[in-house]
């Protein structure tokens, strides 16, 4: 149980690294990436690619933190529903982007119900993070 | 109960703390930058708003070169002759915009009306390949596509590049 708190959070920290650094460096084409889902009004387009990627990396280093780790857990799994949901649209919706999720490419693959499938697999891992971290932890004398 | 309570509220506190954090990074990120990016633009003035907002079919850099490659679709290339003769995608017909109806003339013989077609001008912030595009399809061509990268991302990828006049 304990090993797998650990490999999760091991797991979630290195991939929303890896997904922020990109859209850190390069936040105009990461704006590019964001416009394309054609999901928030053109004010707010911007400001996600601004903030987005921190709130990523912020989430990346303190899940591994065990004072904040529950805290960021909740946080990718808030970031994690809302990829989940408007790549989904944006798939019903026959749009044809690629994600923007690891690589700003726009060249790279267009977005599949396979991102849906991984982001759920994500999901679910910081679900359980979440979910260890808010358990009471059984004092010996309950036992 | 109370525990449970207090849990909670210090979990929410976290996150407060943690996305005040990344606020303060944005923000200090915009600051220190060389190029930050405008906190809000009118994005329906983008190209790309606007082609898909009327249907037009977009395309990558790499699409055009597989196009390229298998010699399937006319480039049709809609900056000013003297930006064309300076450089352009190989294979690609000048059709400046500003002179379309002209300029469509030596392009005739190759083009059909369901003939697959790309449209490209300098960048992003160009729009001679859309008015392009537009003309094209209300005079009946139906497969034609939009390359919005244009001639800076083709260059800047180190695609390879034609010079001079066709």
């Amino acid at each position: 149980m304990k090993i797998a708190v650990i490999l999760s959070k091991l797991v979630l920290a290195a991939i929303f690294l890896l997904a922020s650094v990109p859209k850190i460096i390069a936040p105009d084409e990461f704006a590019v990436a964001v416009f394309r889902y054609q999901l928030l009004p053109d004010a707010a387009v911007n400001l996600v690619a601004i903030f987005l990627p921190w709130v990523e990396l912020v989430a990346a280093i303190t899940i591994l933190i065990p004072r904040t780790s529950a805290a960021a857990a909740a946080i990718i799994f808030g970031l994690l529903a809302v990829f989940t949901a408007a790549i989904s649209i944006d798939l019903v919706r026959g749009i044809d982007i690629s994600c923007g999720c690891f690589t700003l490419d726009a060249n790279a693959g267009p977005i599949g119900w396979w991102e849906v499938v991984r982001d759920v697999a994500f999901l679910t891992m910081a679900g359980f993070v979440l979910w260890s971290g808010l358990r009471p932890v059984k004092s010996p004398a309950s036992i | 109960m109370a525990h449970t309570t207090k849990a909670s509220g210090r979990l929410l506190a976290h996150i407060a703390g943690l996305l005040l954090v990344a606020v303060v990074c944005g923000v200090a990120a915009q600051v220190i930058r060389r190029d930050p990016i405008p906190w809000f633009e009118t994005w329906s003035n983008y190209i790309e708003a606007k082609a898909l907002k009327e249907g037009i079919p977009l395309v990558t850099s790499a699409q055009v070169l597989g196009f390229l490659q298998a010699g399937t679709h006319l480039i049709l290339d809609a900056r000013p002759a003297v930006d064309y003769e300076s450089g352009h995608i190989p294979s690609a017909r000048s059709v400046p915009y500003e002179f379309v109806s002209e300029a469509l003339m030596p392009v005739q013989p190759y083009l059909t009306p369901s003939g697959p077609i790309v449209t490209y001008c300098s960048g992003k912030s160009c729009d001679e390949s859309l008015l392009l595009t537009q003309y094209l399809r209300r005079q009946g061509f139906t497969n034609v596509v939009l390359f919005a990268g244009g001639f800076e991302t083709w260059n800047a990828e180190g695609h390879p590049v034609e010079r001079g006049a066709r």
